[in-house]
């Protein structure tokens, strides 16, 4: 064979490769062809492809190899063994004479074969796998024959790791959503494989193979439908990357990517020109164009420019063709590894914005993401729980300290329903092992199918918030506990008082106390009001239900109350149309009772306060009605509302905290009951409870 | 004067045991006072007083835990009990009247003279 058509053929073989690697839809498809190819190039009948996994060699393929030879498991680094010998030394591995050798399988010896060759498959100084071939006969292979087994081996290890990371670009690329996808492949494909390093070669060697001066790739652009330069570039600056751009029916650039075929220019048409003008591109006399195809699909343009005209020759053209498939392939995944990178970035970037954390975890409830907020939180760092569950890491505590159990827990919960899970109160565990109180809310994450494939779990560490609760219970509680023992002691003294025990007491002195006795009263109310305020609002008000006798509570409140109503000369009196037994806490209904009776003692000036109770199906109701000034519809509305007062010229000289009924009708319907009035200004009102009756 | 009989005062706020002191003084009863539950309980015993005033919330021992030890120790298994208390005491109150407590008074609400009343009535009807 002649030496050009003997390069020539060799060229068109390792086209052959990349258009197979081009037309694989997938892996799986890839292998056998890919090996077919090679054993009808290298005339052999026998062969097989392994490729690194792990710790592994993995048979992908065979061809010609007996049943038991096919069927041998992946084979350990830790085996010697022909297969391992050329990925650890790189270099092709030659036995002539295989029943003399003890490194490769006997079985092949067994089975026939006389000679073997096993080359590594190598991207960028990265070993992935091993080709063998087998031969029956005795073969001499001639340094050349080795030289381009090697070269094939290579052609179809790019092939490979092309086709795997568009292959794992392509697979996430649906699932961008999931988190998950986003951090494998930031990890598989950036360091599989360097796309600008490799772009870069690709076309620094395209370039310099066609005696070209500079050489770019042009994408199209699918936003604003124009072909643009991409870096990395060969001889260009960067901002003459920036600003090549063309439409795609203009020059040869437009023309290659539109009809799809390679173009060479002799000499640059107008619109080439102007092309390369706008990107100050200056120099180029004669230019090659060739499309950038995937599958169906072209992405783009390659292109080699030189400074002298005439320079490309019509084989160039072909040269270009067999070239830019395999770019093609780098292309496609680089620009997919871009998009995704960026928006991995722009995700990344939302997340670790948010003050709150977020953490991802998978079907299997392993954590798959933390962001930089959750790793402030909880000590971690996302690295160290990558991979592991979620309760056996940050785990899950009740209000009350006590672990959630796996099955019930709201992770379960989300992964099994969907729906999404707030929770406040619960406890999560920082690194050092201390439980810190936190917000979360978990809610489900979803694939294409809307199948649930994991969940995010928002939280927030609440320590803070826990601590100010705390503190403003506390600060109640005190403040409450501490003033009331001083207006006690006023109390008492001013009675004493007032009671002549220190002496006599008259005229504007004895008013003064008796105004000053007031004052007292109402402060020590109020301190009370907000003691059963913020008790009710913590929980801790306890209701202790028991048979209880309304109307002998009823009689034993109005004792307390006759003199008041004799001072403004009301009629007090109760109407007991039931003696029916409630089911309530006899200290709450006191209270209740004494609330509305002194009321209404502050609100009416004639008349009367009657205690009405009757029963009603299964309740008993209690009716404090009187004939005082009464309230507006507006107002009636505003009532139980905390802080709630009526403020008018009636109501100016009555003092209140506007808490009372707030506290009534929270403690009424504890007792499983419900509080409500009627009223008409200037007539009359009268509150209600029902209480249920008891059993 | 002989007095009336011996009142224990236990109570932690100095505002009101000088105030319930000089009233119970003034209308004839000897004082004893104690400002926790300790040392309350110890002049349960010492003082051997003919009537206890006690606080629920006491430092060192509450007056439920000092009322259910008083309850349970010889000396002081039938001296009478009026409970001092707040709004909101409820629980303790229910508890102590299990125990036996004579009457519970709040403070906020009851004046000197009523405090005064409720212990002569009480004296008087034991006195019987």
């Amino acid at each position: 064979m002649e030496n050009d058509n003997q390069e020539t053929l060799k060229l068109k073989v390792l086209y052959e490769i990349s258009e197979i690697a081009a037309q694989a839809k997938d892996l799986p498809s890839l292998w056998t062809p890919l090996l077919n190819k090679v054993l009808q190039v290298l005339k052999v009948d026998a062969g097989t492809l392994m490729t690194i996994e792990g710790d592994f060699l993995v048979r992908q393929v065979a061809q010609g190899l007996e049943r038991e030879i096919m069927e041998e498991p992946p084979i350990p680094s830790a085996k010697d063994g022909i297969s391992w010998k050329a990925v650890e030394t790189r270099k092709p591995q030659v036995i002539l004479d295989l029943s003399k050798e003890k490194i490769a399988s006997e079985k092949l010896a067994e089975a026939g074969f006389h000679s073997l060759v096993t080359v590594p498959m190598m991207v960028r100084e990265q070993v992935i796998g091993v080709m063998s071939i087998f031969s029956r006969k005795e073969c001499h292979f001639s340094e050349d024959d080795l030289n381009f087994f090697i070269i094939i081996a290579n052609q179809a290890a790019l092939a490979i790791i092309s086709l795997r990371s568009a292959e794992i670009l392509g697979e996430n690329r649906q699932r961008l959503s999931e988190l998950e996808a986003l951090n494998q492949i930031s990890k598989s494909v950036a360091t599989l494989f360097d796309f600008e390093e490799t772009l870069f070669s690709i076309i620094a060697s395209i370039t310099k193979m066609l005696r070209g001066d500079k050489g770019v790739f042009a994408l199209f652009d699918h936003q604003d439908h124009l072909l643009k330069a991409q870096s990395p570039s060969f001889g260009l600056s960067p901002s003459q990357i920036r600003d090549f751009r063309t439409r795609n029916d203009e020059g040869i650039t437009g023309q290659a990517f539109c009809k799809g075929v390679p173009i060479m220019m002799a000499e640059l048409d107008e619109e080439t020109k102007r092309t390369l003008a706008r990107a100050k591109i200056t120099g180029v006399k004669s230019m090659l164009a060739a499309p950038l195809k995937v599958k169906s699909q072209t992405l783009g343009v390659i292109q080699v420019f030189s400074e002298n005209p005439h320079n490309f020759k019509r084989e160039d053209l072909r040269l270009l063709t067999i070239l830019s498939a395999q770019a093609a392939i780098v292309v496609n995944s680089s620009s997919m590894y871009r998009e995704i990178a960026e928006e991995r970035k722009r995700a990344e970037a939302l997340l670790s914005s948010i003050g709150e954390g977020v953490l991802a975890i998978d079907k299997e409830q392993k954590i798959i993401h933390l962001n930089k907020a959750g790793e402030k939180i909880t000590g971690y760092l996302a690295e160290e729980l990558l991979g592991k569950n979620f309760l056996a890491t940050l785990g899950l505590w009740t209000q009350e300290k006590k672990p959630v159990e796996a099955e019930n827990s709201p992770v379960s919960q989300v992964l099994k329903e969907g729906k999404p899970v707030v929770i406040k109160d619960f406890y999560l565990k920082r690194r050092s092992g201390k439980l810190f109180p936190a917000y979360l809310t978990f809610s489900a994450i979803y694939d294409a199918d809307n199948k649930i494939i994991g969940a995010i779990v928002i939280f927030r560490d609440i320590t803070y918030e826990f601590e100010l609760a705390q503190m403003k219970q506390e600060l109640v509680s005190i403040a409450t506990h501490e003033l009331r023992a001083p207006i006690a002691a006023i109390k008492g003294y001013l009675d004493m008082i007032l009671k002549g025990d220190m002496g006599e007491v008259k005229g504007e002195i004895r008013d003064t106390l008796e105004e000053i006795v007031k004052i007292n009263q109402q402060l020590a109310d109020l301190v009370d009001d907000l003691l059963n305020v913020g008790r009710i609002e913590q929980g801790s008000m306890s209701i202790k239900l028991q048979t209880t006798d309304l109307n002998h509570i009823i009689d034993q409140t109005l004792q307390e109350y006759l003199l008041q109503a004799e001072d403004k000369k009301l009629h007090l009196s109760a109407d007991k149309k039931t003696m029916a037994k409630v089911k309530a806490d006899p200290a709450r209904v006191r209270q209740v009772l004494s609330n509305f009776i002194s009321n209404a003692l502050k609100y009416t000036e004639k008349g009367s306060i009657q205690i009405i109770t009757e029963e009603k199906g299964q309740e008993v109701i209690c009716q404090v009605k009187d004939t005082g000034i009464g309230i507006s519809p507006a107002n009636q509305k505003k009532l139980f509302e905390k802080y709630s007062r009526i403020k008018n010229d009636q109501t100016r000289q009555i003092t209140g905290t506007g808490l009372g009924l707030w506290i009534c009708q929270r403690l009424v319907e504890m007792m499983a009951g419900k509080v409500w009035l009627e009223s008409e200004e200037g007539k009359g009102s009268s509150f209600y409870f029902s209480l249920p009756r008891a059993t | 004067m002989a007095g009336k009989g011996k009142i224990l005062l236990i109570e932690d706020d100095v505002n009101l045991t000088r105030l319930y002191e000089k009233k119970f003084t003034k209308d004839g009863y000897t004082v004893a006072i104690a400002y926790d539950g300790w040392d309350g309980l110890k002049k349960t015993i010492t003082e051997k007083p003919d009537l206890v005033v006690l606080d629920i919330i006491l430092p060192k021992l509450d007056g439920l835990a000092l009322f259910k030890k008083m309850r349970s120790q010889t000396e002081t298994f039938n001296t009478p009990v009026i409970l001092l208390t707040n709004v909101g005491d409820e629980d303790a109150i229910y508890e102590c009247f299990k125990l036996g407590a004579v009457d519970y008074l709040v403070k906020s609400k009851v004046t000197p003279d009523q405090i005064v009343e409720k212990i002569e009535d009480f004296l008087a009807e034991r006195g019987k």
